[in-house]
């Protein structure tokens, strides 16, 4: 397994999103885009380690759909009093090799979904480029 | 998901259509069931909402004239809603889950039930058909944006969790933040919630 990395605050995070959490009328992004499999890990790429073109092209390995892969630095999670944490995954990982996986660890769905919106309101496109509006 | 699950989940999407389609008391008629003379179209409406005694699905009759957008867009929204259940596993490539069907049931109930009669109930307003989309954790969730007003209501994939509700005035991933519970014993604030997006300015 990889060493993992500090994480700088000023560090982008990189999240794909899909179609589903784009709201037809709005264009907005969804907060659901935000809420992981068990509400607490969320799964972003430390964007030193990766580019937004290796994020987006995950989604084909998986067979997933994606519209394109949002940013938001650590530092703007952290003062949300979320935890980010590298954590390479291995080839033998059934996800991996991911050497830039990194976990945004916190409770984003209780009371409210209050936590997810603020990181989607973090965040901006940087797949694909010539999407210039802030997904929030 | 089993073939019994499937044909379920296209006998309720069928009964939430409709419920869209009763909404308005427009747009079908119900057999031996005389509408009082007078009677409004909130008592119509709720007359109709389906229910497990009072109408057989064999007395409902529809009428031929074409639905109108609204009740088009609510019947597409069930649709919506029901299909999250046919998601993959891992359809993020984050592991993310697919809704139950209990969560579907919970979802569309909470949007008929406690939104759409309750609204009837205080006078009828007319509520646009929300975004429905859905988290990696199975969750489903319906958001309205009206203007710089924005709903949310948050249905866990969780039996024992509990339904809530989140508001903002700017935008969708406004500052200022409201939340609450849907809860049995106060069905009044969501309505107000909801009557403080459609109506006030």
């Amino acid at each position: 397994m990889a060493d993992r990395e500090e994480i700088e605050n000023a560090d982008d995070l990189y999240r794909r999103i899909h179609p589903d959490h784009i709201n037809p009328v709005t264009q907005e992004v969804s907060s659901a885009a935000f809420v992981g499999y068990d509400s607490f890990n969320l799964s972003v790429d430390l964007g030193r380690l990766t580019t937004p073109d290796i994020c987006m092209n995950a989604a084909a390995r998986f067979q997933t759909k994606c519209v394109g892969v949002a940013a938001f630095t650590a530092g703007s999670a952290r003062a949300l009093s979320f935890l980010v944490e590298h954590e390479p995954l291995s080839e033998d990982h059934p996800d991996g090799p991911n050497p830039a996986h990194t976990l945004v660890i916190g409770e984003k769905d209780k009371p409210g979904r209050r936590p997810a919106k603020s990181l989607a309101r973090a965040c901006r496109w940087v797949w694909p480029e010539s999407m210039e509006s802030e997904p929030s | 998901m089993n073939n019994n699950a499937v044909r379920d989940g296209n006998s309720f999407s069928n009964s939430m259509r409709y419920a869209a389609l009763t909404w308005r008391g427009e747009s079908s008629l119900v057999t031996g069931v005389p509408f009082p003379a007078g009677a409004s179209v909130a008592t119509r409406t709720l007359s109709l909402m389906p229910s497990a005694t009072s109408v057989a699905p064999s007395e409902i009759v529809h009428n031929h004239e074409k639905p109108d957008e609204r009740t088009i867009k609510w019947g597409e929204l069930c649709d919506r809603v029901l299909a999250f259940t046919k998601l993959s596993a891992n359809w993020d490539g984050y592991n993310g889950k697919a809704p139950s069907i209990l969560t579907v049931v919970r979802a569309i109930l909470v949007l008929v039930r406690d939104c759409l009669a309750g609204l009837v109930q205080s006078g009828g307003i007319d509520l646009p058909c929300p975004f429905a989309t859905h988290g990696g954790d199975g969750s489903i969730q319906f958001e309205w944006t009206v203007g710089r007003k924005h709903f949310e209501i948050v249905v866990p994939d969780d039996d024992n969790a509990p339904i809530f509700w989140l508001s903002s005035q700017n935008g969708p991933h406004g500052e200022e933040i409201w939340e609450g519970i849907v809860t049995e014993q106060h069905p009044d604030e969501l309505v107000r919630w909801l009557k403080w997006l459609v109506t006030e300015k």
